[in-house]
């Protein structure tokens, strides 16, 4: 008994001192035009092998975690901000414990970095660089640095000579890229059909509709309707559908999909309408109130609300679970009432 | 609501209750002066809700030190279920790790600290122990493939993720539970669960 008790204590003990028990880390969200602020320099250039110097502590919320020290030695190949010599070592410390923190990565890449005498460091530990192409841009001159990160960026996407590798890590950080950035549209449809790799043909095809280019969303529709997409595709493809698309122009397409016998896709074509809200998806959004899932029919029943204006028709999820019938119900008799609208084919 | 001031030419309305819209713009301010009704002002007040998958975020890299790192991220979507596309701050509380199938992982390489984050969107970083951790490796030895193919749980223990908070774990809306899962090869959320009701 007394040495259970012991044994408790010496185990409580060892807990609070190796810390806090935590396994999952939280990443900040990357704010591209800040972290160009930032940074005294930004240059692409060619970093060569990464060799530790020492060690190091570093204070991760408040808490002092040991770390290894890094040195990179890099060529610059163009600079985006700021002035750097054209050889230059880059320092960069990484906590011994997950932190989220990063190395800087071999190969040509575009680093953010502040000087502290003659040494370089990572403007942000969490976001050190970006990949890069070797060569610079034509129409390189006289643009916004932030502008000038976004085209490197579409540039990697866009180039044949861009590992797979670099282009999804560019596809990872899109979401930090103005949605009406032109730029990157256009590098998302280069090379679209020529890439070998389905996984990522699918992943630009999502982000293009993202973006509320609906150029491959045929495509697309085809795909999601004849099953041949893996799950993961399917997963993304969908997310970008349900979640971001607001064409109007989509909906025909997004009606084929709404009639759908998967209910994934039937969700994600229903909340598609609602967030376009147009005129035009008025009439599969009336349809859409008969559906047998209750998800499909609250998209149908906000998208209605939005596109008529009656937002009082718009329940929130807690009260449409509570009143479906009364909503649903008012929606019926509007759309028996206004025979609704088929703009489309 | 609580007004800064009656009198003079503006005032500051601050809501201190904790009612939440049914509908669109269903809770509206009229400011009366001398009598005289102003149009009312209607307004939708909105709470987070649930997080939301966000796959275009979510991905399994190798790493050098820990052998992988998986990102899984996620949207904040509010009682409309519209997305909060503001950042705003989030924590999680973590539960005491397990070891799982043989593995030492929960106990062999010390604790991975974690700060409190902010969403647009919400990332999720997961790392086994460091592969060259001293003096006890972690046993099997977490690798990279690609695709994931790992079946086997290694270590795992609970998270509760709550928005509105960033700097301490605990306070804030619970907008997901699950069970932090590491593989051989890669990580996941399992048994997810997210609030059945938003807050009204």
């Amino acid at each position: 008994m007394r040495l259970g008790k012991y044994l408790t204590i010496v185990i409580a003990v060892g807990f609070l001192w190796s810390g806090r028990p935590c396994l999952g880390t939280a990443l900040p969200p990357l704010h591209i035009s800040e972290l160009v602020s930032q940074s005294d320099v930004v240059v692409v250039a060619n970093v060569s092998e990464i060799k530790p110097v020492g060690l190091a502590s570093v204070s991760f919320g408040g808490i002092p975690l040991s770390a290894q020290r890094y040195r990179v030695q890099t060529v610059a190949l163009y600079r985006l901000v700021g002035s750097c010599p054209e050889q230059f070592s880059v320092e960069f410390v990484l906590p011994n414990s997950s932190t989220g923190y990063r190395s800087v990565k071999p190969g040509p890449r575009m680093l953010f970095l502040k000087r502290s005498g003659a040494t370089y460091n990572p403007t942000n530990p969490y976001y050190p660089d970006f990949p890069a192409l070797r060569f610079e841009p034509i129409d390189f001159h006289g643009k916004d640095a932030t502008e000038l990160v976004f085209a490197e960026l579409g540039a990697v996407i866009a180039s044949p000579d861009a590992s797979l590798e670099d282009k999804w890590e560019v596809l990872s950080r899109s979401y930090a890229i103005p949605e009406d950035n032109k730029v990157f549209l256009s590098d998302l449809l280069v090379g679209l059909w020529d890439t070998g790799a389905p996984d990522l043909r699918r992943r630009k095809q999502a982000e293009l509709i993202s973006r509320n280019d609906i150029s491959e969303l045929a495509d697309v529709c085809d795909a999601l309707l004849a099953g041949t997409l893996s799950t993961a595709q399917k997963t993304v493809l969908l997310y970008a559908i349900g979640q971001h698309l607001k064409n109007e122009k989509a909906v025909p397409g997004l009606t084929r999909l709404l009639q759908f016998r998967d209910l994934r896709v039937r969700v994600a074509s229903a909340q598609a309408l609602w967030h376009i809200a147009s005129a035009s998806s008025i009439g599969p959004l009336a349809e859409a109130l008969n559906d047998e899932s209750s998800d499909v029919r609250y998209y149908a029943i906000r998208g209605l609300a939005d596109a008529t204006g009656e937002l009082q028709w718009g329940p929130s999820v807690a009260e449409y679970q509570e009143h479906e019938a009364k909503y649903r119900q008012h929606w019926l008799e509007w759309a028996s009432q206004n025979s609704a609208p088929h703009t489309h084919n | 609501m609580n007004l800064s001031t009656s009198s003079g030419t503006q005032t500051t309305v601050t809501p201190s209750g904790s009612h939440f819209s049914g509908t669109q713009n269903d809770t509206c301010i009229t400011v009366t002066v001398s009598g005289q009704p102003s149009n009312p002002f209607c307004l939708t007040v909105r709470t987070p809700w649930k997080l939301l998958p966000n796959p275009s975020v979510s991905s399994t890299d190798s790493d050098t030190t820990y052998g992988y790192s998986t990102v899984i991220g996620y949207d904040i979507h509010d009682n409309l279920d519209t997305l909060i596309a503001q950042d705003i701050l989030w924590n999680e509380v973590v539960g005491t790790a397990q070891n799982l199938n043989g593995s030492n992982w929960a106990t062999c390489c010390g604790p991975i600290n974690t700060s409190g984050g902010s969403t647009g969107p919400l990332r999720d970083l997961l790392q086994p122990p460091a592969v060259n951790s001293s003096p006890t490796p972690p046993s099997p030895t977490p690798t990279f493939n690609n695709p994931p193919s790992g079946a086997t749980m290694y270590r795992q223990a609970s998270q509760s993720i709550r928005v509105g908070n960033g700097f301490s774990p605990g306070p804030g809306v619970l907008v997901q539970s699950d069970n932090l899962t590491y593989w051989i090869d890669h990580g996941s959320h399992e048994n997810v669960v997210i609030p059945p009701r938003p807050p009204q």
